[in-house]
């Protein structure tokens, strides 16, 4: 009886401390990005007083700073995201559902280019870019990514084939076509695995840092690489900072928080992957 | 019947496998070649034979693999121990675990270069959270111990969240019978836990531990402003090295052949990890 109270408490200060460590950062960066400077300075964290938008007016006084990067990085991620998840359908239908011969060999390529670290392709594909004279091109910023998404194949082909077999042979046997079955039964059963794949496809483009700056860095500067030399410009003036970095990371949690049960949901399947 | 099958398979399949062969083999093809060219991006490329591979023997590589390694596994170990507790939390049905579920989503989602820019913060020598809490000047980034320390930190708080979830996933396909049995025998709580869940979902941890590798291989962008892979390169990760030697020192072949070795012992790391797991399980 005792035992078990404790592991409860044991339980509840684990969330709790985790609770904690998580929201923590975040909350912090929300309650710099409104604290004046000379705040700052004086209490370092605290509650702001009073509650100010000069830092966000600094940032927005020239849109090259903030403004400019936030609209290239929304259409970026948004093509991106409908791109890779449109490709990586038919590609996991295929993984998924057909025989052929080859069809495991070629999968465990498509898994190799999610495995290798990304900087080992950025080396030669900035050379081809170059050579192309497309570095500091908003086609440098799509390109690469838009045609495969090996992590986005992953998690459909899962999806895909949790789906009961009776039901697509039955609707083969109906006399639908490949196409028909993945319009009518697949893409509206695997909804939420689609909805997870959108938004980490937006996400993943959304948080890019090293490929942006390296391919189209000065002339289209995405909001991480904006981020970026706005803390290397100002290294002592966080509060500016701060704000900046409330405008990088909110989009993604908030588009998380509306698929939460999705995403949550292809996370627990990955276990059994 | 296998004819339709074919042409339904090569067509719906031909723009992810056009982005597969144009944006990752022909790279390695391209980074391949490159091991043998002197180039500074500039000039056009010429010859150099073997001349590239001087830059495997200057320490450089090492140093970088040490500091990736050293910070990787700190961070994995965080991440795994603190997720699989975590998930013992998230899966007993204790009240706000359905809210802490949600929460834990978002370090992963909030991008690495961020997390890197809030780290520094904290960290920041003079005007830092740390120096204000201690009311002086508090300077960890410039100690070769506790700035990879600190990036390790940084990394398992983006990743903690992660494995708890996809731990949280394997543990509830754990039978009741399995647990049950286990307190019968007189395994506690704890008991339960390491003795019968944590080799039961080996898998997962395996998988875990790939995506770990493969994280810490690819870790820059968290770095960067954080420490900058310093004091004296302490926290340079490899994928900063080849960053560095093709873009600041102008290195390209000598990158190639640097990203070739990492690439080799990423390669090497990964495979162990997923036979042992595979040997445990037979």
């Amino acid at each position: 009886m005792t035992r078990r109270r404790e592991s409860r408490v044991a339980g509840t200060v684990v969330a709790v401390a985790a609770t904690a460590l998580t929201v923590g950062p975040l909350l912090a960066i929300g309650l710099l990005a409104f604290t004046g400077p000379d705040q700052f300075a004086r209490d370092g964290l605290g509650i702001p007083s009073p509650w100010t938008l000069e830092n966000f007016a600094a940032l927005f006084a020239d849109p090259a700073t903030m403004l400019r990067p936030l609209l290239l990085t929304t259409a970026v991620a948004a093509i991106l995201a409908v791109v890779q998840t449109a490709t990586a359908v038919l590609a996991a239908y295929v993984f998924a559902r057909l025989e052929f011969r080859g069809r495991d060999a070629l999968f465990a390529v498509y898994l190799a280019s999610y495995l290798a670290p990304p900087v080992v392709t950025f080396l030669p594909l900035y050379s081809a870019f170059a050579a192309a004279g497309l570095i500091g091109t908003f086609w440098a910023l799509v390109l690469p990514f838009a045609l495969a998404s090996p992590y986005a194949i992953l998690l459909l082909r899962q999806a895909f084939r949790a789906i009961p077999a009776e039901i697509l042979d039955a609707a083969e046997l109906d006399g639908a076509g490949h196409a028909t079955v993945l319009r009518a039964v697949v893409v509206p059963l695997a909804r939420p695995a689609i909805a997870t794949v959108l938004l980490v496809a937006a996400v993943s483009a959304w948080n890019a840092y090293l490929w942006p700056r390296l391919a189209a860095g000065v002339r289209f500067p995405q909001v991480q690489v904006a981020i970026g030399s706005l803390q290397s410009q100002y290294d002592s003036n966080w509060t500016l900072v701060m704000a900046g970095t409330v405008l990088a990371v909110i989009p993604p949690l908030l588009a998380a928080v509306v698929v939460q049960r999705p995403l949550r949901r292809a996370l627990e399947l990955q276990a059994g992957s | 019947m296998t004819r339709r099958v074919g042409r339904t398979a090569a067509l719906w399949l031909a723009p992810s496998a056009l982005g597969v062969g144009l944006f990752f083999l022909a790279p390695l093809a391209v980074l391949v070649w490159l091991t043998t060219q002197s180039w500074d991006l500039l000039a056009p490329p010429s010859w150099a034979g073997a001349g590239n591979l001087a830059i495997l023997g200057d320490g450089g590589l090492l140093r970088a693999l040490l500091a990736t390694v050293v910070i990787g596994a700190l961070a994995l170990a965080i991440e795994l121990l603190g997720g699989f507790a975590l998930a013992h939390v998230l899966t007993s049905g204790a009240p706000g675990s359905a809210v802490l579920r949600t929460l834990l989503l978002l370090p992963w989602l909030t991008a690495p270069l961020a997390v890197g820019v809030v780290a520094r913060w904290v960290v920041a020598p003079s005007d830092g959270l740390l120096a204000h809490l201690v009311g002086a000047r508090v300077d960890l980034v410039a100690d070769p111990v506790a700035a990879p320390v600190i990036v390790a930190l940084a990394v398992a708080w983006q990743g903690t969240g992660f494995a708890a979830l996809v731990y949280a996933g394997a543990l509830a396909a754990v039978p009741r019978e399995v647990r049950l049995a286990g307190s019968l025998d007189g395994l506690g709580r704890w008991g339960v836990a390491w003795r019968l869940d944590w080799p039961i979902v080996a898998p997962t941890t395996a998988f875990l531990a790939v995506v770990g590798v493969v994280q810490v291989f690819g870790l820059y962008d968290l770095v960067v402003p954080l420490t900058g892979g310093g004091p004296d390169r302490a926290t340079e990760t490899v994928a900063m090295h080849i960053v560095r030697a093709a873009w600041e020192r102008f290195d390209v072949g000598g990158a190639a052949v640097l990203a070739v070795a990492v690439v080799a012992v990423e390669a090497v790391l990964v495979a162990a990890i997923l036979r042992r797991t595979a040997g445990r399980l037979r």
